[in-house]
């Protein structure tokens, strides 16, 4: 019975951290058109040392826009946007990212104009690069836009 | 005195340990994200409307959210509180409008003091000519200690509510500075 009772307040407990929980939201700041921009850079979060920034420009580059990344110090001039992201990674087995968001910001004064946040639980991971593209694809394709 | 692995004692220490960690998400409320006790610079004797975009409804797994309609009505009323401007409008007859895009809520999952991190864009358009008179991502945080709540949820939704809360605090502070008529 009590082992009954242990495993009653297990599953659901492991079923929440460790489930198929996935959201996916993305928001654009009133009054923005993102049609507008084309070229973008993609910031490094200084903690990130899995090069979750060059995902990012890569999968922009290949929805068509022009996207470099690199340091938070060296914007270049000539970008309609920056992007900014942090990621969560969790240990299941093995190493997966867990959630990441993204925000797209004015390259002059760092003011936010869109973002996007992906939350994928244990058992409904995704690879680090379907990922990044989820949640980019909502932020640029979404279907309120 | 030796416990059984499932014994009584042993799983009223993990539901307590539990709890401590984690526990449901509940809700930030309007009255804790109230920032009260603001002086701003300068007050504004014309009257502003308020749009808040970027927040979310409760979330089953992450921490606790702000909706829009939340978030709106804790900067009413802090704006009230500091007379930052003298009164709230509907959009269409607002001397100004004040929009806050909520960009960024970063909630830890576990752990014993839980540090949020709420990132927001405001923006303040004088109505008459539709010109931003100022722009500005603010980011504040708020850390929930053990001390503030046993229960791990509850830390997350008072370190939520006190780092929304900053924020708005810190945009009427900006936004008296500007000296506004």
């Amino acid at each position: 019975m009590k082992k009954f009772l242990l495993l009653l307040v297990t599953i659901p407990l492991v079923g929440l951290i460790a489930g198929c929980v996935t959201q996916l939201k993305s928001d654009v700041a009133p009054g923005t058109d993102l049609h507008s921009i084309k070229k973008l850079y993609v910031e490094r979060l200084p903690a990130d040392h899995r090069g979750v920034e060059r995902l990012i420009a890569d999968r922009l580059n290949v929805m068509g826009y022009q996207a470099t990344s690199g340091e938070s110090a060296t914007v270049p001039d000539d970008v309609d946007a920056a992007v900014t992201y942090q990621d969560k990674w969790m240990w299941d087995i093995t190493m997966y990212m867990l959630q990441l968001d993204v925000q797209v910001r004015r390259p002059n004064n760092g003011v936010a104009i869109a973002s996007g946040h992906v939350l994928r639980t244990s058992l409904a991971r995704k690879s680090p690069p379907e990922t990044v593209a989820d949640v980019l694809n909502d932020i640029f394709r979404g279907p309120a836009r | 005195m030796t416990h059984r692995p499932f014994s009584a004692p042993w799983l009223l220490a993990l539901i307590v340990v539990v709890a401590a960690f984690a526990g449901c998400a509940t809700p930030a409320q309007t009255a804790h994200m109230v920032a009260n006790d603001t002086v701003p610079e300068h007050r504004s004797s014309n009257n502003v409307s308020i749009e808040v975009s970027g927040g979310s409804e409760q979330s089953a797994v992450a921490g606790p959210a702000i909706s829009n309609a939340d978030f709106a009505a804790a900067i009413r009323e802090s704006i009230l509180a500091s007379g930052l401007f003298a009164a709230i409008a509907q959009s269409e007859q607002s001397d100004y409008r004040l929009t806050a895009y909520i960009t960024r809520v970063q909630q830890p999952m576990v752990g014993f003091a839980m540090t949020v991190t709420f990132e927001c864009s405001w923006r303040l358009i004088r109505s008459r000519d539709g010109a931003t008179v100022w722009e500005k991502a603010i980011t504040t945080n708020f850390t929930g200690n053990v001390g503030d709540a046993l229960v791990g949820a509850t830390r997350v939704r008072l370190a939520t509510e006190g780092a929304a809360r900053n924020n708005i605090k810190d945009a009427i502070l900006a936004m008296g500075r500007l000296g506004l008529k």
